[in-house]
This record gives C-alpha cells, structure tokens and sequence, in this order.
C-alpha cells in the first residue's frame, strides 16, 4: 500500500515488556513474564495498523507500553523522530498531547465521580489550551456534538449512558487534545454487536476529518478486516507476521495466521474449506519455548524452529513474516 | 414565591441552571435520615456553645445534701429538683451532660480530624506510589500498631504533661494507622482501574490524578471510619481522663461522666446512663451525616 511508503509516524525498534515474577521472602526476582519481547513495527501517518492476537499475546501491552502508561523494558519507540521511550516523565507528559488511547471497558475508563463535561474538559485544562472556561465548555459541547452525544448532557454522571455512549465520550476526551496517534485498544469488544459497527464508523469519520493515525487492538479478526489497513499478528510477545490487510486475508504465510484465519467463521455454511485446528495451549509467557515460540503447536514445525528464533524478515510488498518456512 | 419555582420546575425542562452548591442543599433539606442527623448533632453543638445560657445550674456545683438523686420525673417522693438526677456529690447531671458537649464534641471530632489528615495522606502515598515508600510507611504503621495507646499516651503525658490538647494530639496520632491502612488497600485497587490510566494518558501528574481521580473514589470507606471513630475517641479520652491523663477532672465530660457512674450503676443508674445517652445521641447523629455525605459524594447513588 502506497501510505506505508510514505515517512513513518511511528516507528516501533525492539520493544519489550517484562513483567519480574517475584517470590520468596525476600521477593527476589526470580523470573520474568515476557509480555512484550522484541517487537519492531512502523506505523504511517494516516492509516489504521490492526494488532491482533489471542488473549495474553502482548497486544494490550504493547498499546501501553508504546504510551508509556506501562514502561517499557527496552527497545526504542520513535515518534516523529524523538524516542519517547528516552524522555523524562516531565517530557513525556507534554508528549501526550499527541498520543492518545481508547480503553476497551467503556465502564472502566471513566471516572464514575466526575461529569462528562468535566471528564471532556480536563485534558484541555492540564494542557491549559484554552484562555477561559466559557472557551473550554464551548469545545467540549462541539467535541460531544461530533462524537455523536447531546452537549446538554454534559452534567451528566457516566453511569447515566449506555456503553456505547459512554464509549463515544472515551472517544471526545481523546480527541480533546487533538492528537495525531490514537492507540484503540479493543475499542468495542465490549459493546453488543449492534453498537460496534456504529463506533467504528464514528472512528472511521474523526480519522478522515481530523487526519487520525490509529494502532487498532483487537481480537476479533472480522472487525479488524473492517477497519484497517495493515495487520500485525502477535504470538506470545512477538510479532509473527505483519501484511496490508487484502494480502494477510487472502495468502497469510505464518501458520499461527493461516490457522486464526481458518477460524473466523464464514456467512456460508456449505463452503468447505481446511480448519486448521491448533492443538495444546498457549504456553506460558514466563518460560516461552526455545526457539520459534510458536513451534509446540505448530502443523509445519522442523527441526530448526526447536533451536534458533527465526528473524522477522521482509517478504517483499510490505509484508514481514517471522518463520523458518520462509528462509531463502 | 417557593411554590411558583417548584411548579415551574415541574411544568417545563429546568431553564435556570442551579448552582452544585444550592442543588446539594435542596437534596439535603430533603433527606430525612440527614436532617435527623443534622438536628441530633445540633443538638450537642448547641450545648458546647450556650452552655452558661442553656444549663439549668453550673456543671461543678455540688449540693452534698442531694447526692446520687434520682430524676425529678421518676422520683417519688417528688423532692428531687434535678431533670437527670445528680451524682455521687450532688452535681446537676443536665448541667454537667451539657458542659461536657464542650470537651467531648472537641476531643471526638478534631482527634478523629487528625489522624484522618494524616492516615489519608500516608495511605495516599504508600498506595499510589508502592514499592520502598509503601514497605517504609507500613512498617511505620506496624511499629505503631504495636506500642500499645495506653503506653504512649503515658509517655507523652509524662513528659509534656497532661492537658486538653496533648489529649488531643495523642488521640490524633495514635490512630492515624487505621485510616493509612484503609486508604491504602483502596488506592492499591483504584489507581488499577482504567480512568486513573487514562488520567495518565491525558497527561495528569500524580497529584492532579492522586487529588482528583484516586481520593473522591476513596472517600466514601474514609467517611465511614470518621464517623466510627468519632465515638471511640470520645470513649478514649474517657479511659485517659479515669487514669489521670486526660483533662482536669473538675472538667465535665461525657466519657469521665460515664466512668464515674460505673461504680453506681446498681443504686444510681442515671449517673453512668445519661452521657451514655448523650454519646449515643451524638454518634448517632454524626453517623446519619456521615452517611448523607458518602452517598452525596458517589454519584451513582444519586438519582
């Protein structure tokens, strides 16, 4: 795809995440969860990058620690030229103003003791972007027009929305700053179907009028076909594959992918076709398999995937695959 | 003029906004639980305040003639002039219930004020920032846990001397761990729901998030402590001042009122039972408003 050519917005060098396990007395550090371990990805300035993955792969963990909201353990994240994993905390605060996130619990992400209004207005009065009060609540009543929610609602307590309204207000707190990258972490896995779409196309809207970037979080691979333009797949803390969307849908090359990809259901019940069926569990980020972390379950494992990690390497046509299958 | 406001109110969507402050008292006036609570916690205020003015006698005038009489309305023999009856030597026990609201309102609400003041702020900072700040303040909390009241109290009082306001104090500090330890265990939980992230996220510090997204969450188990403590504190004071570490003796209060009846309890029961009374009047009160105020600060009580 022609935007992925274009100078990255974000660009993503070896992140990780571990989280210590610790345990006796002394609360040693005795090993560490490898939530996320050596992820590189780009994101380009106005297009939509899906995260996919199982529950526990690292996906929510990468949103935040791309954010900072959790620190990352090593790796570089570069944001329009500046490594927001190397600012201060001081410095990383004013960043914000360009990164913001969409929280999956739409029960959870706001403050059950403050109003919407005050909620809409509070990231304009840290970042003191406006003279006086009037011009604030002016700017929440038209971010509340925009997400599709009535200003005069505004004294209104959380608990008084459903959740997709309460979604849409999660939605005007980011946009409040005027971000340039939302991170959208499973933004309507949480809402009944029937809202779902109506979200994605209010996101789809503010990402063409306000010249959005989003990293889309999801699990749901239907919606994620939907929504963005390129897809990454993660597997226990690593990036297995990343493809624009058409390419990934239609000839996925990792096997992880090829078996996700098997399992979403079609609206077609007599089309026969392969349901590759993984067996075994997810095996425990706190002690990943030795090399391809993916290799214990694997239909098309060999010998080398036991030993060496195979590198995240370029299929051409902007697609990177991380397999042996695939070693010239 | 009243009526013609609510009518209109009722009639068309509300054109004038209210302010928080008067919306508040609108839903306070019309609680009833609140206003019981107001009026059985006026009640004591307004005793501390007008005391000389309200008293039927003054609290240290003791009539060794009319010792331990019993209430003027269950009195027989119909001679006793006393509303409550009198105690061991003769002093008017109405008096001396309304005197002792002084101390006892005093010692209850501003010992109970002080550790809340300092137990919320070090459970503050030990929940939200973890790790050594966390071990330090709790191993802080466990050290005071484990020096018994009555010692401390001893202590200090030995060495500053006793007096209403060192009571005070040592009430204050010795129970601050409560408060530290509740408020902790809280904001250990809060400071993990997802709106302190997005506070983050938005670019809060740590005060504005601690100020405006961890304490209002916190508030509602504060506000219960406060209330429960107030009374204990009374009865405290009461245990100090029976030991000699408390106020002057000649001092009415409700918690040395009690303490002084107990001996008298099989011959005399209104000299122990009336500041009981009074206690449980005050707590009670406090309770209800306490009760008011948790509800009015979580909205999602509110209809």
């Amino acid at each position: 795809m022609e935007k992925s050519e274009c100078k990255p917005l974000l660009e993503v060098r070896g992140l990780k995440k571990y989280f210590p396990i610790r345990s006796g007395l002394m609360k040693k550090v005795t090993n560490h969860v490898k939530a996320v371990d050596d992820l590189s990805f780009t994101v380009a300035t106005g297009e939509t990058l899906g995260i996919v993955g199982e529950s526990g792969c690292g996906k929510s963990t990468t949103g935040r620690a791309i954010l900072r909201l959790l620190e990352p353990t090593g790796g570089e994240v570069i944001f329009q030229g500046e490594n927001l994993a190397a600012l201060s905390p001081n410095e990383m605060r004013m960043k914000r103003k360009d990164l913001q996130i969409i929280f999956q619990d739409p029960f959870a992400s706001l403050n059950p003791r403050m109003t919407v209004g005050e909620i809409i207005e509070e990231p304009m009065i840290i970042f003191e972007l406006y003279e006086t009060s009037k011009e604030r609540k002016e700017k929440v009543a038209e971010l509340m027009r925009v997400v599709g929610l009535k200003p005069e609602n505004s004294e209104r307590f959380p608990h008084e929305f459903s959740g997709g309204q309460r979604q849409r207000i999660g939605i005007a707190r980011a946009l409040a700053l005027n971000p340039k990258l939302i991170v959208a972490d499973e933004p309507v896995s949480a809402l009944d179907v029937s809202i779902q779409s109506q979200v994605l196309n209010l996101m789809r809207d503010l990402q063409k009028q306000y010249g959005l970037t989003y990293i889309f979080i999801s699990h749901n691979l239907s919606v994620v076909k939907h929504f963005c333009d390129r897809i990454g797949v993660m597997y226990l803390g690593r990036m297995v594959e990343l493809a624009p969307k058409n390419a990934l849908y239609e000839e996925p090359l990792h096997p992880y992918t090829r078996s996700l990809l098997s399992a979403v259901p079609i609206a077609k019940p007599k089309t026969k076709r392969e349901r590759i069926i993984l067996t075994g569990d997810v095996p425990s980020p706190a002690n990943p398999p030795s090399g391809c972390t993916f290799h214990t379950r694997c239909p098309d494992c060999m010998e080398i995937c036991k030993t060496d990690k195979p590198e995240f390497q370029s299929m051409g046509d902007g697609r990177y695959v991380a397999c042996h299958l695939y070693n010239q | 003029m009243t009526t013609a406001t609510v009518t209109n109110n009722q009639t068309n969507p509300p054109i004038k906004k209210r302010g928080k402050w008067s919306k508040m008292g609108r839903r306070f006036v019309r609680n009833p639980w609140a206003m019981t609570g107001m009026f059985l916690l006026m009640l004591a205020v307004v005793s501390a305040l007008f005391a000389p003015v309200i008293a039927p006698s003054t609290p240290d005038k003791a009539d060794l003639r009319a010792r331990l009489v019993a209430p003027s309305w269950m009195d027989d023999t119909g001679k006793s002039e006393y509303l409550l009856g009198t105690d061991q030597v003769g002093r008017d026990l109405l008096s001396r219930i309304i005197y002792g609201a002084r101390i006892s309102l005093l010692v209850g609400v501003v010992s109970v004020l002080i550790s809340l003041v300092i137990g919320v702020i070090l459970g503050l900072i030990a929940g939200f920032y973890g790790r050594w700040v966390d071990d330090l303040l709790m191993r802080l909390a466990d050290v005071q846990l484990a020096f018994p009241f009555i010692l401390f109290a001893i202590i200090v009082m030995t060495v500053f001397g006793a007096g209403l306001w060192k009571l005070i104090l040592v009430l204050g500090i010795s129970n601050w761990v409560g408060f530290a330890r509740l408020v902790r265990g809280q904001v250990m939980s809060v400071k993990e729901m997802e709106y302190v992230q997005a506070a983050k996220a938005i670019g809060a510090t740590n005060l504005r998030i601690i100020r405006k997204h961890v304490l209002p969450n916190v508030s509602s188990s504060i506000i219960v402590l406060a209330t429960l403590n107030v009374a204990t504190n009374i009865l405290l004071e009461a245990s100090l001042t029976f030991i000699g570490l408390g106020v002057d003796p000649s001092i009415p209060t409700w918690g040395g009122m009690l303490a002084d009846g107990r001996n008298y309890l099989e011959t005399a029961w209104w000299v122990a039972t009336f500041p009981g009374i009074a206690i449980m009047i005050t707590v009670f009160g406090i309770n209800l408003l306490g009760d008011w105020l948790r509800d009015e600060l979580d909205p999602n009580l509110r209809v």
